[in-house]
Parts: C-alpha cells; sequence; structure tokens
C-alpha cells in the first residue's frame, strides 16, 4: 500500500510585484478531499496552477503524486483530472470533437464513461462549444477530467457557474470518486458551502499564507461562536476572541479553542450567560481575515 | 505533438492554398513563364507564408485560449512549441519545393533558372528566421503586445528601400545587381544548414521562456 | 462620445507618433540631405502609406479591445452604440485629416518646384479619401463579420500592400517614373473622387450603427 502523500508542498513561494505566495506546508493524503479557500486574491489560482506547472514558482518543493511539477509534468496530467477557473476549448469545434481530440492525449481515455457524463450532465454531443453556457462548459470540463482515470483531481473553482441542481450533482460525483476508488481531491472555492459538504481537510489561504489547515471534524470541534453577557468572560477569554461584537443585550466573538476552554464556559453555560453556536465557514474566513489585517 | 500538428495543419492548408492560388494566378497573367515578376513573387511569399500561417492561426488560438486548453492536457510546453515550430518548417519547406519544382516545370534559361532557385532558397530561408521570431515574439510578450510591434514594425518597413536609396545612393539596379551576384554563388546547404541551427535555437528559446 | 474618443485615443496617437518621427526625417532629409526640386519619388511612396497606417491603427486598436473584452464593457455601461460608432469614425477621420496634412506640410517645406507641389497634394488628398473608405470599410467588416475576419483580411492587404506595387512596377509599369505616374493619376478629377469619398464614410456611420445593433454577439469579440 502507498503511503506516500498526493500533495506534498514545502515552502512553496511565487513572487509577483506586488503579491506574494508563501505556503510553508501543505499535505494530502491518498483518498482525502482538501478543501482550499480563501477570499479572491489570495492566491488560490496561483496555487492550483503551480501543480500543474502552468507557472513556474519562485521557491520551494512541490510534489504530485510523488511527481515533480517541473520534471514530471506529461506525467502529472496523465494522472490528475483538472479543471480549471474558466475552462478554455476551441469555440468553433463540438463537444464530440473535443472528446476526441482530449482522448487522443491520454493513455487512460474511457469513452463510455465520457459519454455517460455527457448524458448525466445533459450536453448535447453535437453543440458547438461557443452554444454552451458557462456552467455547461464546467460541466464539459468535469466529464473531460473523470474520464480518463485520475488518480488526483484537482478542480480550481469548479462549481462557480453552476446552478444548485448541478451542483450538488457534480459535488456527489466526486464524494463517490474519492469514497469507492480512493481518488484524491484537491477542491479550491470561494463557495465555503461545497468544501464543507465534502472536504475531509481544509485549508484557508489569506493574502498568500495558508494560515490554518486541519481536518474538518477538529476545525468544526475547536471553532464556535461565543454569545455572551458582558462581564460573563474572563479578559484574557474575551481578548482571544476572534470578530468581537456588541450586540443590544450581549457581545459575540468567535473562538478557535473551544476544547481548551470547554470547562471555563461550562459553568456560565449552565447560568445562561452564555450560549455556544457552531460556527461556518464563512464566519471563519471572516474572522482569519480580519485577524491577518489586524497583524498587519 | 502530432496531435496538435493534426489540428492546426487545417489552418496552415488553407493559408497555403491561398498563396499558391495567388502564386498560380501571376503565373498565368505572366504567359506561364519565369519572369522577374514571378520570381519576385514566389519569392516574396515563400517568405510571408509562415508568418501569415501563424498570425493567423495564433489568433485563432487567442480567441479561444487555446493555449490554456493545451496546457490542461498531458502535454509539456517544449510539446506545444514544438509542433508551431515543426508546422511552420513543414509549411515553408513543402511550399519552397513545390514551386521550386513548377519552376523547373516551366524550365526556360538554365542560368535564370538556376538563379531563382536560389532566390526562392534564400526567401524560403529567410521567411523560416522570420518565423522563429515572431513565434518567439508571440511566446514571450503575449500574441497583443507582439503584434503591436509587429504592426509598428510594418509601418516602418515601407521606409527602409527609401532609407537604403537615401542613405547608401543605392537604386533597385544597385540592389538588383547585389542581390544576383550573391544568389550566383549561393551555397545551399550551407546555408540551409545555418538556417535550421538558428531556427532550432529559437525553437529552444521559445520552448524555455517564462510562462504565465 | 468625448469620453470614449479620449479610451479609443492610445493606438491611434501610438502610430500617429511613429508616423511622426519619419516625416520629421523627411523633413529632414528632403530640404538638407537631399534638395532635388524635380525628385516626386518620395511623394510617391508617402501619400499611400496613410491607407496602411489608418488599418494598422484600427487593427492595433481592435485588437486590445478584443483582448480586453472592451465592447463587452462598453455594452454593459450606459453607453449609446452611436456614441461607440462615432468615437472610432472620429479616430479614423482625424488620422487620416493629419496624416494627410502632415504629409502636404512636408512637402510645402520640400524644394519641390511650384509645379510639382499642386500635384502632390492632389495625389495626397486622392489616398487621404481612400482611407476613408478603407477605415469605414474596415468597421463595417469588423461589426458584420467581427474581429477575426478582419483581421484575416487585413493580412491578405498587408501582402498586397508589400507585393501590390512591386507586381504593377515590374509588370505594368515597367519604364514609368514615379513622376508619371503620378501626372497620370491626378488626370483623375481627384477632387470630386475625395468628396465622394467622403460622402460614403459618412454614409458608412449609420451603416456601422445598423449593423452593430444586428451582430451584437459578434461586435462583443
Amino acid at each position: 500500500m502507498e503511503t506516500q502523500p498526493v500533495l506534498s508542498l514545502q515552502h512553496l513561494e511565487k513572487k509577483y510585484r506586488e503579491f506574494r505566495l508563501n505556503i510553508e506546508s501543505l499535505c494530502l493524503e491518498r483518498g482525502s478531499i482538501l478543501g482550499l479557500i480563501g477570499p479572491n486574491g489570495a492566491g488560490k489560482t496561483t496555487t492550483v496552477k503551480i501543480l500543474m506547472n502552468m507557472i513556474r514558482r519562485s521557491g520551494g518543493e512541490v510534489r504530485v503524486l510523488g511527481l515533480n511539477p517541473r520534471k514530471d509534468e506529461k506525467e502529472i496530467k496523465q494522472r490528475v483530472g483538472y479543471v480549471g477557473e474558466e475552462p478554455a476549448f476551441y469555440g468553433d469545434k463540438t463537444v464530440d470533437w473535443t472528446g476526441k481530440y482530449v482522448s487522443g492525449f491520454f493513455r487512460k481515455w474511457d469513452t463510455n464513461r465520457f459519454q455517460e457524463l455527457l448524458d448525466r450532465f445533459a450536453i448535447s454531443r453535437s453543440k458547438k462549444i461557443q452554444e454552451l453556457s458557462k456552467g455547461m462548459k464546467v460541466k464539459l470540463a468535469l466529464a473531460l477530467a473523470l474520464s480518463h482515470d485520475a488518480e488526483f483531481y484537482i478542480l480550481d473553482e469548479p462549481t462557480a457557474g453552476l446552478d444548485p441542481i448541478i451542483r450538488r450533482e457534480v459535488l456527489e460525483l466526486l464524494l463517490a470518486e474519492s469514497r469507492e476508488h480512493e481518488r484524491s481531491v484537491l477542491i479550491s472555492s470561494h463557495i465555503t458551502d461545497d468544501i464543507s459538504r465534502l472536504a475531509d481537510r481544509i485549508a484557508f489561504l489569506v493574502e498568500g499564507r495558508v494560515v490554518l489547515s486541519r481536518l474538518k471534524d477538529d476545525i468544526n470541534a475547536d471553532w464556535k461562536k461565543i454569545h455572551y453577557k458582558r462581564g460573563a468572560l474572563d479578559k484574557d477569554t474575551t481578548a482571544s476572541l476572534f470578530s468581537r461584537k456588541e450586540h443590544a443585550f450581549s457581545l459575540s466573538g468567535i473562538t478557535n479553542k473551544f476544547q481548551e476552554l470547554k470547562q471555563k464556559f461550562e459553568k456560565p453555560v449552565l447560568d445562561g450567560d452564555v450560549k455556544v453556536e457552531n460556527v461556518d465557514l464563512d464566519d471563519i474566513l471572516i474572522a482569519l481575515v480580519e485577524g491577518e489585517k489586524s497583524c498587519g | 505533438m502530432w496531435l496538435i500538428l493534426k489540428n492546426t495543419a487545417k489552418t496552415a492548408g488553407g493559408v497555403f492554398l491561398m498563396v499558391a492560388l495567388f502564386v498560380t494566378g501571376i503565373f498565368i497573367l505572366s504567359g506561364i513563364s519565369l519572369t522577374k515578376t514571378t520570381i519576385i513573387i514566389g519569392g516574396m511569399m515563400i517568405f510571408t507564408l509562415p508568418v501569415v500561417t501563424i498570425i493567423i492561426r495564433e489568433q485563432y488560438e487567442e480567441k479561444n485560449k487555446g493555449y490554456d486548453f493545451l496546457a490542461s492536457l498531458p502535454l509539456t510546453r517544449l510539446e506545444i512549441t514544438g509542433a508551431r515550430f515543426v508546422l511552420i518548417l513543414a509549411v515553408d519547406v513543402l511550399f519552397a519545393a513545390c514551386l521550386i519544382g513548377f519552376f523547373s516545370l516551366v524550365g526556360g534559361d538554365p542560368g535564370r533558372l538556376s538563379l531563382s532557385r536560389a532566390f526562392l532558397l534564400c526567401c524560403g530561408l529567410g521567411g523560416l528566421i522570420m518565423a522563429g521570431l515572431v513565434l518567439l515574439g508571440i511566446f514571450g510578450l503575449g500574441y497583443t503586445r507582439f503584434l503591436i510591434i509587429f504592426l509598428t514594425f510594418f509601418v516602418f518597413l515601407g521606409f527602409v528601400p527609401m532609407l537604403l536609396l537615401k542613405v547608401f545612393d543605392i537604386g533597385p539596379k544597385e540592389i538588383a545587381a547585389f542581390v544576383i551576384d550573391k544568389m550566383t554563388g549561393f551555397q545551399a546547404i550551407p546555408a540551409a544548414a545555418v538556417v535550421l541551427l538558428v531556427y532550432a535555437g529559437l525553437f529552444r528559446l521559445t520552448a524555455c521562456l517564462k510562462m504565465e | 462620445m468625448w469620453t470614449l474618443v479620449k479610451k479609443f485615443s492610445f493606438m491611434f496617437i501610438f502610430y500617429l507618433a511613429a508616423f511622426a518621427v519619419l516625416l520629421l526625417y523627411f523633413i529632414h532629409d528632403v530640404r538638407i540631405n537631399d534638395p532635388n526640386p524635380n525628385d516626386m519619388g518620395f511623394v510617391y511612396v508617402l501619400s499611400p502609406y496613410v491607407i496602411w497606417l489608418v488599418i494598422a491603427s484600427i487593427w492595433g486598436h481592435e485588437q486590445v479591445e478584443n483582448k480586453n473584452r472592451g465592447y463587452h464593457l462598453l455594452a454593459e455601461l450606459p453607453v449609446r452604440n452611436i456614441s461607440i460608432i462615432l468615437a472610432k469614425f472620429f479616430w479614423v477621420f482625424f488620422t487620416t485629416v493629419i496624416i494627410t496634412a502632415g504629409l502636404m506640410g512636408v512637402y510645402a517645406f520640400s524644394p519641390l518646384k511650384h509645379a510639382f507641389l499642386g500635384y502632390a497634394r492632389e495625389y495626397t488628398l486622392f489616398f487621404g479619401g481612400l482611407t476613408l473608405l478603407f477605415g469605414g470599410g474596415s468597421y463595417l467588416l469588423i461589426f458584420r463579420f467581427g474581429y477575426s475576419l478582419f483581421q484575416k483580411i487585413a493580412l491578405v492587404f498587408l501582402v498586397l500592400v508589400l507585393a501590390g506595387p512591386i507586381l504593377l512596377h515590374l509588370s505594368v509599369w515597367k519604364n514609368l517614373s514615379s513622376e508619371e505616374l503620378i501626372f497620370r493619376l491626378t488626370r483623375l478629377p481627384t477632387t470630386g473622387i475625395v468628396f465622394l469619398c467622403f460622402a460614403v464614410f459618412l454614409i458608412l456611420i449609420p451603416c456601422a450603427l445598423r449593423l452593430k445593433e444586428s451582430h451584437k454577439e459578434l461586435s462583443k469579440g
């Protein structure tokens, strides 16, 4: 059994004039799904493109399926199913032509699977690409990515242009691929709902840095929203809260150490002075972005 | 790489056919004989065919974000650029061979025939270098920036003969005499070898250019 | 409309500036280096160049628009199609007028003898008129068939610009000097032709508007 991670980034660096991507460390185990969340311009697409060797990194170590994207670009692309942010195809060609053309490049192309996915996504084979909507193009890109028996899927904002029904279908398809065939998935998105539904591990990318990367369950256990009455929490605990807000009769904030502070909260919760809520990924992202800004 | 070549061959074929028709038209108008007009137009077309093919194809790629599409497939940059360079080489060689063959069929004065062969070959080799530079420009600067520079180049190009006439005080007759002199002693094989070497160098440079 | 005129200015100004550099060289050359009052060779070569210069400006401008999805952006802004077309046609007209006037200025400063100056002026105006036709026609082509086809045709035009004069010189005009060629051309009713070209140019504006409105998806690039 292979234990090597499908994705490993160490000290990855990419410098632009006004932006610097700097990922200390990021790993993804076989069969897992990693969600990369970040605001616009955080470096998600840059990271994904570096993995596909579409952009050259300035420094650091990158391994995809144990291979170096610079040296083994072709082999990586053979074994990876990729869907870019804005899928590009030749507009004057038909869906059928595109499928046939792409099939020529892959060793393990499965025509039946491709046809089945086209039917499932209701994409007409005879339609020209320029006649397809943005969502249809994304679906075609997904169908192509899922038809060559890839071991690892790299998807950059794949659900952005899709309607809720197809979005759910795509997510279920990816989940099934991961669970049934032990495929790994890296999905970048700012639609946190999708990541929350799909990912095992979540990495938050803010201003080019991974500010949080943990298992989804651990994040859910540690990150909580606290509503409290004035004076119900000690000064240190209050100071450690993110996104503090004052409401008419109470205050609120987000903690990232709920398990650690659990005991402190027990009594006030019983007294009704503190209320603990689950927090969604959007709130965590906002808290992290605010945290980054306040750190300068 | 062969699949990309196959895909781009249609564009090249279309341009090839158009240029071939144009040259044939000139030939028919000249009474199907080797005249100065047919030789010069033939040479000019061999020189411009690769560049025209590249510009039409690159405009198509730009419109469809073709390189983004190709980059998502299991292909290296070396293969993508290689396909372009091989296609242009094939187009240039094929067109030059067709034209030289046609000239030989038409026949005529042996001296003029050998001169025309040398001239066509020279234009073909020049066109190849020009095409290599154009590809380097497009891959290095991007199509839009390249096109603006290319058009500026052509805005100035029309004045080059005038500058030559004014600065070096040489007229069309002197230029023709110079060309004839150079063509008579033209060493085809060494010239082709040098040009192919430069072309390969341009290919390597283009393939190594920074991505993004 | 003037905001759009300003927005569309870059490429046209760029090529005008490039041409201005060449004109400065020629003013220097014909007055100081080689002051020959009988030589109209430079008039013969320079004047037709206005056509290519305007086509090149349109080509460069439309490429930038196409790349930046300029028509998409304009479609989302509160801008009327007529303003877009007027701004584009304004630049064709302005560039043509400036280049034609610049050329006539150069000829006026040149040591050409007085009798030749009139011919040079007429010859230049003739090509200025043709440029308006080609410029307006280019936009009709772009709005009807899209930028891609315009680009292909412009490329063929470029090849013809390079090959055409050589062809004509080698076959039809074998023994004619540039002066004789200019005299022959100016025997045509050039003033009438220029006015006709200008009238057609003005008619092309509503035609372009009609095409742009009926082929929106093409002009959006």
